[in-house]
């Protein structure tokens, strides 16, 4: 049994830990989640079918978020420190000149803030989509909704993400 | 027959504006949208932020977890105390009767519903042993349901009374009716 674990989490772990990463905004909390995941996964690998395992994983990862945000008794988390500067990924281009490059990694580092700052269910499905390019049939079973309220949702979500970034810009936010 | 002409304007747009990112924009709004675009220069700007928030977030890169995870996540489980007698039941039962056990279990609470039923039904009857004291309730009780009867009963003949017999009967009173004995009692032939 352990074999096919060890397969099914190496091809799953990523996108796992990705997921949580965007939903939590620090890489220690995300590999938390993705380790209490993996072991939901054990528990229940008799009985998930293979094909519904990535779906389950989503949804027992996004439970396991929502979780971990309430435990930090805030839903609207800062962006973590980052020792290793991974989750703001200001690595500059090497296209484009100094100030160029440190203002696309401000925008990139307000648009990862903006993103926190977004309600449930629009982050997972920003998220799931733009971040992941999950397919919709597949955001769908990972959140339990239809399609429908998924587009229309994943339109709000982007609409208030880039209200959320003309804030920033307006308040001068770094 | 010709097509109704689109007009569009800034709500419009904005409205319009994220299924053009997703390059799901109709054909038939696709010309008026961007004839609108070329002349206002507010939703250009909205149209360019949209957009490069829309490819900063494709962008954004996938993390990569620590392949030691897994290991912990293994050592973690294995590591757990063994599980119960009922936890290793569940789990392996769970295995073999996820597909057809809940219809043998509905089967099995029927009959034991109707075996009761059955047994309910069928037992003998009992003995019951009288004591004194039951004998002495139940006097009570009948006591008291012949007192209702009477209370009911007297009710009933004053309403009788009351509402037939006064207008048309005159009931004697104890005077008259002890003169009238007394008369009778001197005046015997008279009956």
């Amino acid at each position: 049994m352990s074999r096919a674990f060890e397969k099914i989490a190496d091809r799953h772990r990523d996108r796992i830990f990705t997921y949580a990463c965007y939903v939590l905004g620090d890489r220690d909390d995300a590999e938390d989640v993705t380790q209490e995941v993996l072991v939901r996964l054990w528990k229940n690998l008799d009985s998930l079918e293979e094909a519904r395992v990535f779906p389950w994983l989503l949804h027992v990862t996004r439970n396991a978020c929502i979780d971990a945000l309430r435990r930090r008794r805030t839903y609207r988390a800062v962006v973590a420190s980052d020792p290793e500067g991974e989750m703001m990924s200001r690595v500059p281009s090497p296209h484009v000149g100094p100030a160029a490059a440190i203002e696309a990694a401000d925008f990139r580092s307000h648009v990862e803030r903006a993103l926190q700052e977004l309600h449930e269910p629009y982050r997972s499905i920003v998220i799931l989509r733009e971040i992941q390019d999950l397919r919709y049939e597949e955001i769908c079973e990972a959140l339990g909704l239809p399609l429908n309220t998924v587009k229309v949702y994943l339109h709000r979500g982007r609409r208030k993400l880039r209200e959320k970034l003309r804030e920033f810009a307006s308040h001068g936010t770094t | 027959m010709a097509r109704r002409e689109i007009r569009m304007n800034c709500r419009r747009v904005e409205v319009l504006l994220e299924a053009h990112l997703d390059g799901e924009l109709p054909q038939r709004y696709r010309a008026a949208f961007e004839a609108h675009l070329a002349t206002c220069f507010g939703c250009q700007q909205e149209l360019a932020h949209a957009q490069r928030v829309h490819e900063e977030l494709r962008g954004l890169p996938d993390r990569f977890c620590d392949e030691a995870v897994t290991r912990r996540v293994l050592d973690r489980v294995r590591a757990e105390p063994a599980a119960g007698l009922g936890e290793r039941l569940r789990r392996w039962w769970g295995g073999r009767l996820v597909p057809g056990w809940q219809p043998l279990a509905a089967a099995l609470a029927v009959l034991a519903v109707v075996l009761g039923i059955t047994q309910f039904l069928t037992r003998p009857p009992r003995e019951r042993q009288w004591t004194q004291q039951d004998v002495q309730r139940a006097e009570l009780q009948v006591r008291w349901v012949l007192a209702q009867l009477g209370e009911v009963s007297r009710q009933a003949g004053e309403v009788v009374k009351k509402d037939v017999l006064e207008e048309r009967v005159a009931v004697p009173t104890a005077r008259a009716t002890g003169r009238a004995l007394e008369e009778a009692l001197a005046n015997p032939q008279a009956r």
